[in-house]
């Protein structure tokens, strides 16, 4: 998929320590907010008379399945904010997560995954830093907010980014990807998130009637069924540990999850378990299927003496499958995660007690006293607010804090300048006479760097038969072109042919239309003699060497920013790094932001 | 070609003739491999070409194909001049050549390289040498870049360029670094009488004939036509040279066509799949009668590389070790097991049959020893250093 990878390694040192520190920042934002809201309720509690009751607090008589869903969810929030936290996700995500996962569904599917993906890779940090703030702000709401409209609004918050993250992190859970089978996470661990957070939504009324348990039993009978189904469909792959020397589906997904970076004792088990699959496939997916077709037909009949040792079967089994086949889940590196079988646990869990033990009906609690006027009700309402409500609210506001910045972000076209600088770092200011030079334009016409004069020259230097680097800053130059808008009048992009065999204006021009410069008025890409090139190559210190044995010719990517008397003012490292979207864009708006700061001071 | 290599000439009969002798009970059938493996008609760079001034190889080397670290390398040996015998690495300098490299020589020591277009390169920047690749510069590109088919460029003794682009056009050029001109296209040619009878699916390669016009090669749709056309007062037509009826319900395409010292000889692949089998075919002028040779049945194996030199002589390399060549007035002849890794085969400077062999850095040439038992002597074992992550 192309352009999802932003062009980073995932331990670039310069993206890690500003993804570190935009989670310091805001970080430390979030924890003034809730010094400001503390200091602020207890103030309002000793000031205002009016706050000083018992309070709104929270009512007495949540279901003790809702609360299982509401607490559980929410601690699966905040380990997964936790988790996204880890330095490699910022450039990881799209490429280790996002593009593998998608890499086996439809073209749409991966068409809508890369859209994601590139966006990701346009500004990882602000992206990376706003999923940690925005998963850690959703698990502390749900945790926080234990009833009424602020916690079901908390419980349509997890489903809302649940949704977000299973179709464009998860790829729909594999749903539209061969393979599909439960004991790998389908349909994807996000999706059981979003089913409890629909059900932490649903008024508390539906908590106190068994309806709604039979009803989440069902559903989660109905589809263990079609799971059981799924697994035991001949042909693919399930039954056999071994398929014609091959590993068979099962044998391959757990000696691969066995490969991964984790403990020792961990890789050993599932290692272990990958082995008794090769061998005995058969009967390990026969039990699966039995489980899954078994357990789901209790839950279907909602009998609670049916479904309590089905649920217990059911829970067992999902811990088996999450370590010995999802392999816990999140080790790695760019886990983001523990995978399906917790949360499907909770969901069971959940169902159970919605079936068995509803709450008693909670008496109206009396509103509070109308105040004498909208600030001190507001004052008074707050003050009477219980301390979880006061930690939810500022729960909501650790999530808008961290979608903040991502959404700003997201209104810049350009991407980061942190791509640029973690590929070639920053720009050195410098401040001498540019060397002069006198060659010929691609339309053979004498220019000299003093037939610049006036003009901000954005100068490098290209091989006009280059396979790979040039072509690549060739697009990163026009890219800042369009950027430039109406400065475009006083820019010049200047190349200068860095090949000594290939520099007849022939093949500048090829180049030009190959690259569709053609068209730009400010664009030349000079050429001359060997001597007149060789000569200038020296005084800008480029090297342009000829390798044998069908190499492309070997010269520094570099980029000079050249003010209008002719003052060379920044030398760019232009290595291009790998040319994708993102850092195509990120070099384009590092060219534009250091020939603007020369515009500005010419 | 203007100078006759009359010696390299005889040697070329005269080791025909002895590989008649040698491998007289072989059949013109390579072993079938144990799969069922289709043929690929796709014809492959690899290959070797003979002139008065210098012989030609070129093979991939470093890395796996399609690979940033595969390197197309020529080779060169100038054996008139220097009395040189071993082959040395002549490569152009200032392009990558991992897309491919194509090569056309006058028939003195001027040749003129191309290389093909690879990763943003869309173009093929050309190099001439005018004394066998000690010395290059460059020349006219071609826009777009070149075919992938070791006969997209042809050239005349007096330096007159034909080209192949990958697109199907046909472009010439008047002499070595005069610009390009179009000719004509795929397209073009699809729609004249002679394409139309064809069917033609596309072009696969351009030479000249002995008297100077255009002749191009293609691959025809319409079983048992063969795709040649040539230009006759400004028109194209078709090529006089005619299947036997028994190969006349195949589809036919033409593998190469190189005209050498008068003789234009072509390589046909007649079928499709495991099913095909090479023929050879030859003529004085490119237009008027064409002589077939017997047929190659490639028993499933692919093309590795193909060589047409002087005298008509071709030379066939096949996966599994394969290999055969043929001479006018001659039948295929099966060669002893290639040593491992030919790239493709090539003729020593006294026309003995020499195979070429490439690995990631070594470059080895293999010799024909005839007699009883013939076996291939290994001559040159050479280490070459290859530009490795520098077109990554």
């Amino acid at each position: 998929m192309p352009g999802m990878n932003s062009g980073l390694t995932d331990n670039n040192s310069t993206l890690i320590a500003a993804f570190r520190t935009a989670l310091l920042h805001q970080g430390l934002i979030i924890l003034a907010l809730l010094l400001v809201l503390g200091l602020v309720w207890f103030g309002i509690r000793e000031w205002v008379p009016a706050a000083r009751g018992p309070g709104h607090g929270p009512p007495s008589g949540e279901a003790d399945g809702r609360r299982l869903l509401r607490i559980g969810f929410g601690v699966l929030w905040i380990f997964d904010g936790v988790l996204q936290a880890q330095p490699a996700m910022p450039a990881g995500l799209p490429t280790q997560v996002m593009e593998p996962t998608a890499a086996a569904s439809p073209t749409w599917v991966q068409h809508l995954v890369n859209w994601a993906g590139t966006s990701w890779s346009f500004h990882p940090v602000q992206a990376g830093a706003a999923t940690v703030w925005i998963q850690l702000g959703i698990g502390a709401w749900l945790i926080a907010a234990p009833s009424g409209w602020p916690s079901r609004l908390g419980g349509l918050a997890s489903a809302g980014w649940g949704l977000v993250v299973w179709v464009f992190g998860e790829a729909f859970g594999g749903l539209f990807a061969p393979g599909l089978t439960f004991l790998f996470g389908a349909p994807g661990a996000v999706m059981f998130y979003c089913a409890a957070g629909l059900l932490i939504a649903v008024p508390d009324r539906y908590w106190r009637s068994p309806r709604l348990g039979r009803f989440i039993l069902a559903g989660l009978g109905v589809f263990l069924i079609g799971m059981a189904v799924l697994q035991a469909w001949p042909g693919r792959g399930f039954w056999q540990g071994v398929v014609h020397g091959q590993p068979g589906s099962l044998t391959t997904m757990v000696t691969s999850m066995a490969a991964t970076s984790q403990p020792h004792v961990l890789s050993a088990l599932v290692s272990g378990f990958g082995s008794l699959v090769a061998t005995h496939g058969f009967l390990v997916n026969l039990i699966a299927v039995v489980v899954l077709a078994g357990c789901g037909a209790a839950f279907v009949t909602a009998k609670p003496q049916l479904v309590r040792p089905a649920a217990l079967v059911m829970l067992l089994f999902c811990l088996a499958d999450w370590i010995l086949i999802e392999d816990v889940g999140f080790f790695g590196g760019v886990g983001t995660d523990p995978n399906s079988m917790i949360p499907f646990a909770l969901l069971i869990a959940g169902g159970y007690l919605a079936l068995v033990r509803m709450p008693s009906a909670v008496p109206e609690t009396a509103a509070p006293e109308p105040a004498a006027s909208v600030p001190r009700l507001a004052a008074t309402w707050f003050g009477t607010a219980g301390p979880r409500a006061v930690l939810a609210g500022w729960a909501v506001l650790v999530v808008l804090i961290g979608a903040a910045p991502m959404a700003l972000a997201e209104t810049n076209k350009t991407a980061d300048p942190i791509i640029a600088t973690a590929i070639d770092g920053n720009a050195a200011p410098l401040n001498f006479a540019a060397p002069a030079f006198s060659l010929t334009s691609q339309d053979g016409r004498p220019v000299s760097l003093a037939s610049l004069h006036g003009k901000v020259v954005l100068l490098t230097f290209l091989d006009p038969v280059c396979t790979t680097d040039c072509p690549l800053i060739a697009q990163e130059f026009r890219a800042a072109d369009t950027m430039l808008g109406n400065s475009q009048a006083k820019v010049e992009m200047v190349a200068i042919v860095a090949n000594p065999v290939y520099r007849s204006l022939a093949y500048t021009n090829a180049f030009d239309r190959q690259e569709r410069l053609a068209g730009l008025p400010n664009w030349l890409f000079l050429t001359g003699s060997l001597r007149q090139l060789e000569d200038a190559w020296k005084q800008y210190g480029i090297t342009a060497q000829a390798e044998s044995g069908g190499g492309m010719v070997a010269h520094n990517d570099v980029a000079y920013v050249i003010d209008a008397n002719g003052r060379t003012r920044f030398e760019l490292n232009f290595d291009p790094g790998p040319g994708t979207a993102s850092s195509e864009s990120s070099f384009a708006g590092e060219l534009i932001t250091d020939a603007r700061h020369v515009l500005r001071s010419s | 070609m203007s100078r006759p290599k009359a010696a390299a000439l005889c040697i070329t009969a005269a080791a025909a003739a002895l590989l008649a002798a040698a491998c007289g009970s072989a059949q013109a059938t390579a072993p079938h491999p144990g799969g069922a493996a289709s043929l690929s008609t796709t014809v492959p760079l690899a290959t070797s070409i003979v002139t008065a001034g210098a012989d030609w190889a070129v093979l991939p080397m470093g890395g796996s194909n399609p690979s940033p670290d595969e390197f197309w390398e020529l080779f060169v040996r100038a054996p008139q001049a220097t009395n040189e015998t071993t082959w040395k690495l002549a490569t152009p300098p200032g392009v990558a050549s991992n897309g491919g490299l194509v090569i056309a020589a006058t028939g003195d020591k001027t040749a003129v390289a191309g290389f093909r277009p690879s990763q943003d390169l869309k173009f093929s920047p050309l190099a001439a040498t005018p004394d066998a690749g000690n010395t290059w510069s460059q020349s006219a590109l071609i826009n777009p870049g070149l075919a992938s088919a070791p006969d997209s460029l042809a050239v005349t003794t007096a330096g007159a360029l034909i080209a192949l682009t990958g697109q199907g056009q046909v472009q010439h050029a008047s002499r070595l670094g005069a610009s390009w001109t179009p000719l004509t296209s795929r397209d073009a040619i699809a729609r004249t009488p002679a394409g139309l009878a064809c069917g033609l699916a596309s072009l696969t390669a351009v030479a000249f004939t002995a008297v100077g016009e255009p002749l191009l090669g293609g691959d025809c749709t319409r079983p048992g036509t063969v795709g040649l056309f040539t230009l006759v007062n400004g028109g194209w037509q078709a090529g006089s040279l005619t299947l036997p009826s028994g190969l006349g319900q195949q589809p036919v395409e033409v593998l190469g066509l190189s005209t050498i010292r008068g003789r234009t000889t072509a390589i046909l692949a007649v079928g499709r799949g495991a099913a095909t089998q090479f023929v050879a075919a030859w003529t004085g002028n490119g237009v008027g009668t064409w002589t077939l040779s017997s047929q190659l049945r490639t028993g499933g194996h692919t093309l590795i590389a193909q060589s047409l030199w002087p005298n008509g002589a071709v030379g066939l390399v096949l996966s599994g070790g394969h290999a055969a060549t043929i001479s006018p007035g001659k039948t295929w002849q099966l060669l002893p097991a290639l040593p491992p890794q030919i790239a493709t085969l090539a003729l020593g400077p006294g026309g003995q049959l020499q195979a070429l062999a490439a690995t990631k850095t070594s470059f080895t040439a293999w010799q024909l020893t005839l007699g009883a038992a013939p076996h291939w002597d290994q001559i040159q074992a050479t280490k070459i250093s290859i530009p490795y992550g520098s077109s990554g």
